[in-house]
Formats: C-alpha cells, sequence, structure tokens
C-alpha cells in the first residue's frame, strides 16, 4: 500500500512536469495570464482573448539542376505569432483591414509575428512574448475603434458574430521526427536532377528536396493549448520547354511524406522523374487541337486537380474583410466568392458525396497527407460532410462564424481557411471500362468524330523549370467570372475507334463549380492525390511562419462531364531558342 | 630564411596575374560565351558585345540578442548577371528610353546558378537566359532607335558603352574563416550587458562572415576571377525617450581578416559605452531647428560627402536629363576651398584604423581599379566614371559597380577626402566658439556619430541631402558640451559646400552599405572632421508609439 501511494503522486505530477520542463510554454502561459490580467490602456477595454503560437521549424533543403547543385542549406528559427483581441465575440477588432504606418509597438514585427531567441531563456523569450502583446494590444484597440466607426455607416446584412466560442481542448500531436542528412538530401536531387541530361527536349529543369521538422506550442486564454510536431518531406521535380513553335509546356512530379519511407523509393522517383521528362520531350512533337465543345472525360491526376482548383475553393467559410478603405472593398468581397448562398441547394449530382477528414489516416493503404488531430487554433478535427445526395450542407471554416455556420469546423490551417483531405464518394460508380465506354457512347451520340480525356493538369503551386524569377501571390481565391484552370499537361483526343492522339497546350475554358451539377457519371477506381494548396486567405498581407506548404491530399473518381470547351492558347507565342542547347548540339 | 620571405612575397604577387590556374568556371562560362557569339552572329542583329558575370557568395551569419543566440547558418548561392548589347558602341539596346516607365525588366534579373562546378550545368543555364537576354535586346533597340527619332536630341552626345582592353586576372580563392559554434558564443556573450535593461527594446549583435568570389568573361577577351572575404561585426540597440523618440546606438567594425575583429574586451567597453549613451539619450533635450557653425566628427565628414558630393559626381547622372547635374559644368573650377581634395580609391586597402570595405581589384564591367582624383586643391577634376561615357569623359575608371543581379551605373568606392591643412580637435572647437560669440549664437553643434544619411539627386524633387546622426552635441559659448536629440543635419549640396572653414587631424572612416539604381554595394567614406561656418537642422522624425504599458517581466514582482 504504501508503496502505491508513493506511485501514485508521482504518476500525477508527472504529466505537469513535463509542461514546466518546458520554459518556451511556462514562458507563454505566465505572460498570458499576466496580459489578460493587468494589460489595460488607461480606461480602455482590457483584452477579451489572447492567444500565443510559437512555431520552431528545423529545415533543410536542397534543390538540384542537371546533375548540378543549386542551393542547399538548414535554417533553425522560431517564431512567434500574437493574437489580441478587444471587445467581445459578437464585435471586436478582429477581420478588420486599414492601411496604417507606424508601428504596432516598440518592436518590428512582420505580418504580426516576431522572431524568438533560439536557446530555452525563459526571459528573454518573455521579454519578446511582452512587447509583441504590448504592440498587438495597441493595434486591436485602435483597430476596433476604427471598425466601429465604420460599421456606423452601415448597416449589416448578416448579423452574425465575429468569433466563435469553442469549448477549451488539450491536445498533443507528436510525430517522430524525420531526419535525412544535407549530404544524402544533395546526393538524392542531384541523382534525379541528373535523370535530364539524357533528354534533349527538355530546356530547364530542378528537382528540390525539402525535409523539416515544425513544432508548434499554443495557449490561449479560453484555455486551449497544444503541441504539435510534424514532420514533413516534400519532392519537387520540375521542368520545363518549348514546343516547336515555341509554345511553353511544363510538367512535375511531386512525392510528400511525413517519414523518410513514405517517399517512393529512389528507383522508383526516377522511373517518375525520367517518365515526366520523356513525355514533356514527347509533348513538344504533338499537334495542338481546334476549340472543342463536347464530352470530357478528366482522369486520375486531372480529376483530382480539376476538383482542387474549380471546386474544392468555394466550399470554404472566410467572413466577409471589413475595411475604413472603400477602395479595398471590393478586394475583400468574399461572400460571392464562396457557396455560402448555396447551402441547401444542389451542387452536384445526386449520387455524390464530398466528405472533408482530417482524421482520416489513409485511404486503401495509401497515406492522406492532408490530416491532423487539432486545427491552428486548437479546435479538435471532425469530419465534415460537406456534400450529402448532392446537396450543399455546410461550409469548411475556422472561428470565423458566417451566416448559419456559427462554430469552427476545425479548418484553420495556414494563414486561412483550408481543406485537410477530400473524399468524393460515390454511390454510383463505374468501372473504368464502363466509364470510357459511356464516354464514347456520349461522343458518338453528338456526331462527334472525337471526345477529348484529359489525364494531367498543371497545379498553380508547383511551376517553372527552375529558372528565371517566379512570384506567388495570394489572393482571395479565383475570379467570380468562373475560375481558370491552370493548362492540361496531357490531354488526348479519342477516337470512336477508340485511337488516342496526344495533344498539346490544351486549355480548359469556362469550366465552373455550377459545372459539377452536370457531371454525367464517375469511376469506381478513385485516384488519391497529394498537391500544394493555394489556401485562402481572408487578408492577404497574413504571413505562415515557418510553416510548410500546406498541402491537401484529395480522393476522387474520374470524372465524366458531358459538355466542356477545350481551346488552343491565344495571343503572342514566344520563339524557340535561337541556338541549340549546349549539351545536346550535335 | 630571409631570403624564403621574399620569396613567398615575390610569389603572392605574381601569383594573381601570371600563374594561376584557370578555374572550371572561368573556363565554361569563355566556352559558352565563344558558342553564343558563334550562334548569335547568324542571326540579322548579332550582338556587338557579350559578358557574364557569376557572383559567388558563401555567407557564415550569426546572431544573438539579449544575451541567447536568435539566428545561426551558413548559405552558398551563385548568381549570373549577362550584359548583351546589340548595336554598336555610340547607340545600344540598353539606352534610356526617354519618357518610358523605367524599365527594370532589363535593370534586375534574379538567376541562380549552379554552385557545383559543374561545366554542362552551368553551360546549360548561360544558354538559356543569352536567349532570353538576346530576345530582349533586340526588342529594346528598336525602341531605342525610335525613340532618338521621336524625343529632341540629347544635350550629352556621347556614346552608350566605351571600348575596353581585355583584361586577364585570377585571384587566389579566399578562404572563410568562421567558427560558427565561438561565434554564437561571442553574439550571446556581446548582448548579455543589455539583459539588465527593460527599456531598452533591441539589443542586437551580428557577426558575419561573406566571401564573395566572382567570375567574368566577355567578347574583349576578359577573363577575371577575383575573391575577398568581408568580416563583420555590427552591434544595434534601442530605446524610446518619453516623446516616443526612438533613440538608436550602433557600433560597426569591418576587417578583411577574422583577426582584424576586435577581441571581446574592446567590444565589451563598447557594449558598455552603447548603454551609457542609450541611458544619456533618454534624458537628453531636444534641440529645435537650428542655422549657425557645427563641426562633423570624421566619420560625419565622410557620410556629409557621400551624400552631398559623392552621389552627384556618378557619371551617368550627367547624361540624364531627368538628374540635377549640379557639378556637370563645373570640371576644372573651385567646388570646395583650397585646403581639400577628394579621391575616390578602391585600391587603397585600409585608412583611418580600419579596413575599406569600398575597395576591389577590378569593377563589374571588367575595368581594373585605379586611385581617381576627384578634386584637387578644391578643383573638380574627374567623375565616378563606368562604361557609359559622358561628354569630356569617354572612358571608365572603374566605377561600374552594382549589387549581384542589377545592372551597373557609377557607384561610389572609397571615397577619401583629405586637408592639406589640417589642426587639432581642440582648435577646431576653439575656432567654432569664436563663431558661436561673432554671430551671437547661443551654442554651436558637433556631430559626432552618425548612423548614415540619404540624397536626392533628381530635378524634379528638392536636390537635398540628409545625414542621420545619432549622437550630437551643443557646444556653448563657456566650452561647455551637451548631448542632445531630435535633429537631423540637411542642406543643399552648393550652399554647405562653400561653408567648409577648416579641418581637424582626426581622420576616421564610415564602413558602410550604399544602395541606389544599380542595388547595394559596399562603400567607404571618411576625412578629418570639419568645421562648417553654417549648417542648418530639422526635427527628426519620430515614432508616434508609446512605450510599453506594462513592466519588464522580470520587474513585475
Amino acid at each position: 500500500m504504501k508503496r502505491a501511494l508513493v506511485l501514485i503522486p508521482l504518476f500525477l505530477i508527472a504529466g505537469p512536469l513535463v509542461a514546466q520542463q518546458d520554459v518556451v510554454f511556462k514562458a507563454m502561459r505566465d505572460e498570458l495570464s499576466r496580459s489578460m490580467k493587468k494589460l489595460q490602456l488607461e480606461h480602455l477595454e482590457k483584452p477579451y482573448f489572447v492567444a500565443y503560437k510559437v512555431v520552431e521549424s528545423d529545415s533543410k533543403n536542397a534543390a538540384a539542376s542537371f546533375g548540378s547543385l543549386m542551393a542547399s542549406g538548414q535554417n533553425r528559427s522560431r517564431m512567434l505569432g500574437v493574437e489580441v483581441r478587444v471587445g467581445d465575440y459578437a464585435l471586436d477588432n478582429a477581420n478588420f483591414f486599414s492601411i496604417g504606418f507606424g508601428g504596432t509597438g516598440v518592436v518590428r514585427m512582420f505580418g504580426g509575428n516576431l522572431s524568438l531567441p533560439l536557446d530555452d531563456n525563459y526571459d528573454e523569450i518573455r521579454r519578446q512574448i511582452w512587447l509583441a502583446t504590448d504592440g498587438a494590444y495597441k493595434k486591436a484597440l485602435e483597430d476596433l475603434a476604427k471598425k466601429r466607426a465604420a460599421l456606423q455607416n452601415k448597416n449589416r446584412t448578416d448579423l452574425v458574430p465575429d468569433f466563435s466560442s469553442e469549448k477549451p481542448t488539450e491536445t498533443t500531436d507528436v510525430a517522430p521526427l524525420v531526419n535525412i542528412e544535407l549530404v544524402d538530401a544533395e546526393g538524392r536531387v542531384k541523382q534525379l536532377s541528373a535523370i535530364f541530361r539524357a533528354i534533349s527536349g527538355v530546356f530547364t529543369s530542378q528537382v528540390r528536396l525539402e525535409v523539416s521538422n515544425v513544432f508548434t506550442r499554443y495557449v490561449n486564454s479560453d484555455g486551449t493549448s497544444f503541441t504539435r510536431k510534424a514532420p514533413w518531406i516534400a519532392l519537387t521535380a520540375t521542368a520545363a520547354t518549348q514546343a516547336t513553335d515555341g509554345m511553353p509546356l511544363a510538367d512535375f512530379v511531386v512525392a510528400y511524406g511525413r517519414a523518410a519511407a513514405d517517399l517512393p523509393s529512389l528507383d522508383q522517383l526516377t522511373a517518375l522523374v525520367r517518365a515526366m521528362g520523356i513525355r514533356l520531350a514527347m509533348l513538344r512533337e504533338a499537334p495542338v487541337a481546334d476549340r472543342y465543345n463536347g464530352p470530357v472525360l478528366f482522369e486520375n491526376q486531372a480529376a483530382a486537380e480539376l476538383f482542387s482548383q474549380v471546386f474544392a475553393p468555394q466550399i470554404l467559410g472566410t467572413p466577409r474583410m471589413i475595411t475604413d478603405n472603400p477602395q479595398f472593398e471590393r478586394a475583400f468581397g468574399s461572400d460571392e466568392d464562396n457557396l455560402l448562398d448555396k447551402i441547401g441547394a444542389r451542387v452536384m449530382p445526386d449520387f455524390l458525396k464530398l466528405v472533408d477528414s482530417p482524421i482520416a489516416a489513409s485511404f486503401q493503404q495509401i497515406p492522406l497527407l492532408g490530416g491532423y488531430k487539432m486545427d491552428e487554433d486548437g479546435v479538435r478535427a471532425r469530419e465534415t460532410v460537406v456534400v450529402e445526395n448532392g446537396i450543399l450542407k455546410t461550409l469548411l471554416t475556422g472561428r470565423g462564424p458566417m451566416r448559419g455556420i456559427l462554430q469552427s469546423s476545425g479548418n484553420r490551417r495556414g494563414t486561412g481557411v483550408m481543406p485537410s483531405n477530400l473524399l468524393l464518394i460515390s454511390q454510383k460508380a463505374m468501372s473504368t471500362d464502363a466509364l470510357r465506354a459511356e464516354f464514347l457512347r456520349l461522343v458518338k451520340q453528338r456526331g462527334k468524330e472525337y471526345g477529348i480525356v484529359v489525364r494531367r493538369i498543371g497545379n498553380p503551386g508547383v511551376r517553372g523549370g527552375g529558372q528565371g524569377m517566379s512570384f506567388s501571390f495570394s489572393s482571395a481565391g479565383p475570379s467570380r467570372q468562373g475560375s481558370r484552370v491552370e493548362p492540361a499537361i496531357a490531354a488526348y483526343q479519342v477516337f470512336l475507334d477508340g485511337r488516342e492522339q496526344l495533344i498539346r497546350n490544351a486549355t480548359i475554358a469556362g469550366l465552373t463549380v455550377a459545372t459539377f451539377k452536370e457531371i454525367v457519371a464517375v469511376c469506381d477506381k478513385p485516384v488519391v492525390y497529394t498537391a500544394p494548396f493555394s489556401v485562402r486567405s481572408a487578408n492577404p498581407f497574413t504571413f505562415n511562419p515557418g510553416g510548410t506548404t500546406p498541402v491537401v491530399s484529395f480522393v476522387v473518381p474520374s470524372l465524366l462531364f458531358d459538355d466542356v470547351t477545350v481551346q488552343k492558347p491565344s495571343g503572342e507565342i514566344p520563339k524557340p531558342p535561337f541556338s541549340k542547347h549546349p549539351s545536346f548540339e550535335k | 630564411m630571409k631570403r624564403l620571405d621574399v620569396l613567398i612575397c615575390f610569389l603572392l604577387v605574381l601569383v594573381p596575374s601570371t600563374f594561376a590556374q584557370s578555374h572550371p568556371v572561368l573556363d565554361a562560362m569563355n566556352a559558352e560565351l565563344a558558342r553564343s557569339l558563334d550562334q548569335l552572329k547568324k542571326q540579322g542583329v548579332p550582338p556587338y558585345f557579350l559578358s557574364y558575370e557569376i557572383t559567388e557568395t558563401y555567407s557564415v551569419n550569426v546572431s544573438g540578442s539579449f544575451g541567447t543566440l536568435n539566428r545561426s547558418g551558413e548559405n552558398r548561392r551563385r548568381q549570373l548577371d549577362i550584359d548583351l548589347r546589340v548595336g554598336d558602341y555610340t547607340l545600344d539596346n540598353t539606352r534610356p528610353v526617354r519618357g518610358a516607365f523605367p524599365n527594370f525588366v532589363d535593370r534586375f534579373s534574379m538567376v541562380e546558378m549552379p554552385v557545383d562546378d559543374n561545366p554542362d550545368a552551368i553551360r546549360a543555364a548561360l544558354w538559356y537566359h543569352t536567349d532570353q537576354k538576346y530576345k530582349r535586346g533586340v526588342e529594346q533597340l528598336t525602341a531605342v532607335k525610335m525613340n532618338t527619332q521621336v524625343k529632341v536630341e540629347r544635350e550629352d552626345k556621347s556614346g552608350d558603352f566605351s571600348q575596353q582592353p581585355g583584361e586577364r586576372y585570377v585571384e587566389p580563392l579566399a578562404p572563410t574563416e568562421a567558427d560558427r559554434k565561438a561565434w554564437e558564443e561571442k553574439v550571446r556573450k556581446y548582448t548579455a550587458p543589455f539583459q539588465r535593461y527593460g527599456n531598452i527594446y533591441d539589443a542586437n549583435a551580428s557577426l558575419s562572415a561573406n566571401t564573395e568570389t566572382r567570375w567574368y568573361v566577355s567578347s574583349e577577351g576578359s577573363a577575371i576571377q577575383t575573391s575577398q572575404t568581408y568580416y563583420r561585426l555590427f552591434i544595434s540597440s534601442f530605446t524610446k525617450a518619453e516623446d516616443g523618440m526612438e533613440l538608436p546606438r550602433y557600433e560597426s567594425f569591418f576587417s578583411f581578416t577574422p583577426d582584424g575583429l576586435p577581441d571581446d574586451a574592446t567590444v565589451l567597453k563598447a557594449v558598455d559605452r552603447m548603454i551609457a549613451d542609450l541611458k544619456a539619450l533618454k534624458v537628453a533635450p531636444l534641440v529645435d531647428p537650428y542655422t549657425g557653425p557645427a563641426i562633423l566628427s570624421g566619420r560625419a565628414t565622410g557620410v556629409f560627402f557621400h551624400e552631398v558630393f559623392g552621389h552627384r559626381i556618378e557619371g551617368h547622372r550627367q547624361k540624364n536629363e531627368e538628374e540635377g547635374q549640379t557639378f556637370k559644368k563645373m570640371v576644372n573650377q573651385k567646388v570646395l576651398p583650397e585646403f581639400v581634395s577628394v579621391y575616390a580609391d578602391p585600391t587603397m586597402r585600409r585608412w583611418g584604423g580600419t579596413d575599406l570595405v569600398g575597395s576591389y581589384p577590378y569593377d563589374n564591367q571588367g575595368v581594373r581599379a585605379r586611385r581617381v582624383p576627384v578634386v584637387e586643391n578644391g578643383v573638380l577634376k574627374s567623375f565616378l566614371m563606368s562604361r557609359t561615357p559622358i561628354e569630356g569623359f569617354p572612358a571608365s575608371n572603374a566605377h561600374g559597380r552594382k549589387q549581384a543581379g542589377f545592372a551597373p551605373v557609377a557607384r561610389q568606392s572609397n571615397l577619401l577626402v583629405i586637408a592639406q591643412k589640417t589642426m587639432p580637435r581642440s582648435d577646431l572647437k576653439r575656432l567654432l566658439i569664436e563663431r558661436v560669440k561673432q554671430e551671437g549664437k547661443p551654442f554651436g553643434l558637433l556631430f559626432d556619430d552618425i548612423q548614415g544619411g540619404l540624397t536626392m539627386t533628381g530635378r524634379t524633387i528638392p536636390n537635398a541631402f540628409n545625414v542621420l546622426p545619432v549622437m550630437v552635441y551643443r557646444i556653448y559659448p563657456g566650452g561647455r558640451e551637451e548631448l542632445v536629440r531630435g535633429v537631423d543635419l540637411i542642406g543643399t549640396p552648393l550652399t554647405v559646400f562653400s561653408k567648409i572653414v577648416a579641418a581637424d587631424d582626426e581622420v576616421s572612416v564610415f564602413n558602410g552599405v550604399c544602395g541606389a539604381e544599380s542595388g547595394g554595394v559596399p562603400v567607404s567614406a571618411g576625412g578629418p572632421g570639419i568645421l562648417v561656418a553654417q549648417i542648418e537642422v530639422q526635427k527628426k522624425q519620430k515614432s508616434q508609439e508609446r512605450s510599453p504599458l506594462l513592466a519588464p517581466p522580470f520587474d513585475d514582482k
């Protein structure tokens, strides 16, 4: 008995001890409680909500081109993010944009983030949290006053709160660290990029490997806290060339994982990259097809990319940003950019169901990589049925409520709201062969000579062959006129006798979210596809500290549409190079 | 033994120009340069000039604040710059198109190159970007030709590019000597004394070693390899006055060798002085706008000349008709008092007790560095010339400079202000006090430490300069000196130059980075302390942020 008595207290304090040993967490908690208790400017409002996030990232990356190293390095950083809200859940300072000069307190922050010491020095970490909180609080007071003023002259059509109240949670999501030595990473990208030394039709190419371990600590005044240790490996190979008439062509290979073993083997990667290079070189000689209107079958990767670029952005619920500057109002007009008004309406054929599942770890033994235990606000992850029997049920949200959606669905990722793993499930699927037969039947019915099958589409987050300048800009989502789909990389004319002709530079035109209602049929073998997703951020000026490029895993079957326009690009075409590539000059 | 010493010395001198092995990067660049020229010769408009420059930077950076480590890392990268010209030396594609939106596309590019010495990969990248550059060049030449026809005749009728003999020079690759672990300890140690102060809001120390290796080849037959490591220690801190004004204090050390950086004791003494100065600045009185006599310390003189004069003698500005061209018509005229001479000398490696960061053996256009007498005995002699000729100055004097990724223009190197007639600082102060009394002023000013400056040289905005001081003192007629805050030194160039009265014998140098249209380039500027009969100060820009509401956590018990 005595022994048990000794054991029990020991066991009880083991939990708190772990947290106490973590001086960063202790500094965060102590400054949080001081801020909630004491932070107040004269007679003005005190904060009603404070959250701190410390994102510690330890990353390595290597890039190579044509067998030669382009860059390699490792980086360690520790960034603090501070969120201070004044007012109350109904109306607070957040979700408001105002251009201002000068600072947010005495320390210089970038997008609300501040660099912290790498050493576990309690006093110094607290000093920085103190200074950052002070700045964030003063800015919050000013923003709230400006926001109230901006709203005085307006009637709000949607009377929803500014911030959702969520149950406090304490979560730990810790995966084993991933470690690849930098020299090994360098060796691998050099080897893979050297594949292009034997492919004469490719002008520029690059292979890049990123390995990171991101350790996030989060605590807020609701009593929510979490610890996340997320390992990540990303391999990206890109290649670009020009067709014989000069039209630009590009393709890519991406592979992701949470452990070194998740990536395909070197042999498999070699085969994937070589196949991509050869495909691209062949594409140079392929013909361009004239404008086509008719049945189009999107297979595998193309179906997933199409879904990712056209449908997925529309199911994200981000409240409309309020601003005191009319010039920005248009830029933030996000209400029309999602399907909020379509809740309860049919958005797909009745045999389709769409589920966002951060808790699904795999699909038919293939890992899904967009999941998590809790989102970036500490809201516990759960499955959300977005579309059922073709009817839109809800949108994916963070803690910013919208009309009819008052709670977070646990989808705050990176800088905004994002899907995790999206599974498009069909209650009425056909075999691949049956789908193809159905497609050809439709082609024939329309009196067409051929139909078009699209097998690969570009991804907006993976561009270029690794040469020249590239800027990526986060925007408030696709334009209202209908989304622009990246050009098809691999499209085929399929003739009635089953013969296939590869065509290049095919552009999918005018396919919008509404087109998904007209899906004719889908196959029973969905592709599992993980790719970067352009996160939709309410405020384009937000910044994701030390985070990795967010990906979404899709489980999407091949999709057959009855009527889609596929055309060739218009406008000027750059000339092909005046001389031959020096390595292939014969 | 002695002979051996002599021999080694001799070898060190000889190696660079004659005996060194050619580098594989240089060979690959030469091979692709020859092939490109050969291929493009077949086109309707062949290039008349082509050069490649690859800049490798290998940098080791360690920084800390308040006794803790913030960052520690190293990085290697190579960037490519191509100068491809179609047309001819008198008129080519690089001429600015008057009335057009500034041409950023051709002035700035960011092309990463392989960091291995793999010739195939280097040549593949050179091929691709030469082709792109060539297409832009032909397009631009058409626009330039049309522009010369539809616009009025240019005032300056000189050509677009000066001829230059090919140069061959290969310097050994410079080592990078940085022990990161030891440096991490140093930056912690250097910033630990700030820990006790809750009202010092930033206290940062960074140690860096930066090895820059440049390979340059041109169709004129040049093949140049230069390599230099820059070691720097920079400490910055700031506090705030009650009224919100930010009060910074910086210390910076620079050397070409790791041993040239100060030892820990010296740095810690400087840190103590910084803390003492910050405390004093916090309670120092504000100065209102004022005109009157002032002394500029050597470093202040350096920055003052860099802004007021240096930027206005950059050659290409004499040609651009949107520039103020203050000194264009003043060659061989007196612009400064007779006892003052000014040199731009990239060959000078050390002066005023420090290595000079603005030194180089060749500029970014393959021109061998030389000492340029800019002002001799008060008379303006020359401009700083890149390979863009101007009327009366057809040739470069090796000041075509840039940051990797930018197109070069005429920039400063080491700007040395030399006084033939000097006196001790105490006499200079006596002179100042005499003037204060004569003019019935309440006080004179002493600008001691400065953080930098800025100037505008265009025509569309007032042609003025601004020197940003950190430590300013009022000197009263009785000789008392009082630290003050809140002012910048301002003025217009010609007026203030006519008011330089005397100089002291305490030469000191400001090593910094100068930003302009060809990016950031390292420059030095220095001279003696000078007495200016009349200067003007204006109120400093002031932060509107109040000090933190809560006490520092470690004081809030």
